[in-house]
């Protein structure tokens, strides 16, 4: 008979990255069903509950204990699987030599520091490197705002870049900083206020032929009114001084209304090549020049840029094979099956499938929504239409972020799978560097205990060249039953298709706003 | 354009890398030279400790 069994190890502590690599072990054992090994927060002990790996033992976990356990087929193999991830959390992991910040501040020859200590000491970490003429990374969130605007003006005194804080992405010549994809190298230069932004606009650049020259990833707040932009001017003038970048792209969500004017006025009066303003969720703007083109998604972002270099270039998925797909799609849906529910590892991502699925089928309520009444009151449960950022805090509370860590999205997805009023499922997958080694295999195997599912959609973002590798990434899924699309936004506009087929005016509008390039 | 700023943009990086060792994998594997620093927060109960010393002299 089936058994949970689980095991406290007090006051011990071992990170998100070494905790998952035993859950990942111990799932592998003889005899397990599930396993976790995580540290014994309410949030992780909730989230345990709730997939019904939990027992009455479990309970007694701290915040300071790590909480081993594992449904298994009998109770030896429970014992013999609890004390081998024992035996692996004793090991510890393989030792690296770390230097001193100080000493090593030292070696004259470092350009550039990837900072992820917690938000709340970044600014005493930043302020020490960039004194020595150091430009950051900063992928620390959490760090106040007044902190921010701090170091950038710091930034610029210094005549230093500061990306950040909370950057997840950035490409300097061609190399690719934190979570980045293996992209080619191109004309097309990227400022950026968004990391999973970043990954798409590059990602699709580069599949479709062009590349990219700069990425920078200048953190979520650089356009609000308290930072005023300071760092996408600063690498917008980079970007114009640099003789391979000719297409300029700037992504972001709304930015303050103090900043976009500062900014509009920045683009008009300081630089001389193409814009392209993908200011997502947000109206039309006055340009008043030819050479700046606002876009309201990132697939127009990418298709827009390309077009600029190469005007005879194919983009995006025709509109009546999208139709077409959807018709397919629905034909499969059991009736009584009419929400959606997004399920997303990147902000971005979700955002903008956020504002296609708003404008194609209505209120979608959400943990980060685009208006506080649809604001979820339990973000661990799913009301409607419904799209989650898994990347939140309340997700993320002593885990590592989902796009390295599956456990959280996989928990939800079985949730969903499991509620009949679901007709789609969206999710993405983010390949590349610092990502999951085998992000669409952990949705296969959470899948493969399902039978009577919903239409599950998954946008992949990667390339060949990513260590994942597209292609072997998207063949995983496919095999599973799953429909792959090559933009988020041609997911989020089919998955809006599937449930309002009979609008045909209303898709051609849909289409027009955001996938036409 | 400075000359640091500059051979970041060449892809000619030399990175120190302050907290999560995904991110120093990350260049490795491009074949970035990273160094892994580690730093030592100051409390500040102890700054402000500190601050008396110093105060004190």
């Amino acid at each position: 008979m089936n058994q949970v069994l689980s095991r406290i190890m007090k006051n011990t502590y071992r990170d998100s990255m070494q905790l998952m690599q035993v859950t990942e072990k111990a799932k592998k054992l003889k005899g397990i069903f599930d396993a976790a090994a995580v540290m014994g927060t309410e949030n992780n002990k909730e989230l345990l509950k709730s997939i019904n790996l939990f027992n009455k033992e479990a309970e007694g976990a701290g915040p300071d204990d790590i909480l081993l356990i594992v449904l298994a087929s009998s109770k030896d193999e429970a014992e013999s699987a609890l004390d081998e991830m024992e035996k692996l959390i004793n090991q510890g992991v393989e030792t690296k030599t770390y230097i001193d910040l100080a000493e090593a501040l030292n070696d004259n020859r470092i350009n550039l520091a990837i900072v992820s200590v917690p938000g709340e000491h970044a600014k005493q970490v930043v302020l020490a490197i960039m004194e020595k003429g150091i430009s950051v990374h900063l992928f620390s969130d959490h760090v106040p705002l007044e902190d921010e605007v701090d170091m950038k003006r710091y930034a610029l005194e210094k005549g230093v870049f500061l990306l950040g804080p909370s950057a997840g992405t950035s490409i300097l010549g061609g190399k690719g900083i934190a979570f980045a994809n293996s992209v080619r190298r191109g004309r097309i230069g990227i400022v950026s206020a968004s990391g999973t932004g970043l990954q798409e606009v590059s990602v699709l650049v580069s599949l479709f032929g062009e590349g990219i020259s700069q990425g920078f990833g200048v953190g979520g707040r650089d356009l609000s009114d308290s930072c005023m932009g300071m760092m996408s001017k600063y690498c917008i003038k980079l970007l114009e001084e640099d003789e391979q970048t000719d297409v300029i792209c700037i992504v972001s969500k709304p930015p303050g209304e103090e900043a976009l004017k500062e900014l509009s006025r920045f683009i008009r009066e300081e630089t001389k090549k193409e814009y392209i303003l993908c200011l997502l969720g947000s109206d039309e703007l006055n340009l008043k020049e030819k050479r700046i083109t606002q876009v309201h998604s990132l697939h127009a972002a990418a298709g827009k840029s390309i077009r600029l270099l190469r005007r005879d270039s194919q983009f995006g998925t025709p509109f009546e094979i999208l139709l077409n797909q959807a018709k397919e799609i629905r034909r499969n849906i059991a009736s009584g099956r009419e929400f959606i529910r997004g399920l997303f590892t990147g902000g971005t991502l979700a955002y903008e499938a956020m504002i296609i699925l708003h404008d194609g089928i209505g209120d979608i309520y959400s943990n980060t929504p685009l208006e506080e009444k649809y604001r979820l009151s339990d973000p661990f449960k799913s009301f409607q239409h419904t799209v989650i950022d898994l990347g939140e805090e309340e997700f993320t509370e002593g885990r590592l972020h989902p796009m390295i860590d599956p456990t959280v999205r996989n928990i939800r997805l079985k949730q969903e799978l499991q509620d009949p009023s679901v007709a789609s499922i969206l999710m993405d997958v983010m390949l590349g560097f610092g990502s999951n080694v085998d992000p669409a295999g952990a949705i296969k195997d959470t899948l493969s205990q399902s039978r009577d599912m919903p239409a599950v959609m998954a946008h992949v973002c990667g390339t060949d060249q990513d260590p994942q590798n597209l292609a072997s990434q998207v063949d995983k899924l496919k095999s599973s039953g799953i429909f792959i699309f090559p933009t988020n936004a041609e997911m989020s506009f089919v998955a809006a298709a599937v449930l309002n087929m009979d609008n045909y005016e209303k898709l051609k509008m849909l289409a027009r706003k955001y996938l036409a390039v | 354009m400075d000359q640091k700023i500059k051979e970041l943009m060449e892809g000619k990086i030399v990175a120190i890398n302050v907290g999560l060792d995904i991110f120093a994998e990350a260049l490795e594997k491009q074949g970035v030279e990273t160094i892994r620093a580690k730093f030592t927060f100051k409390a500040s109960v102890e700054k402000e400790l500190q601050d008396i010393l110093d105060a004190i002299g």
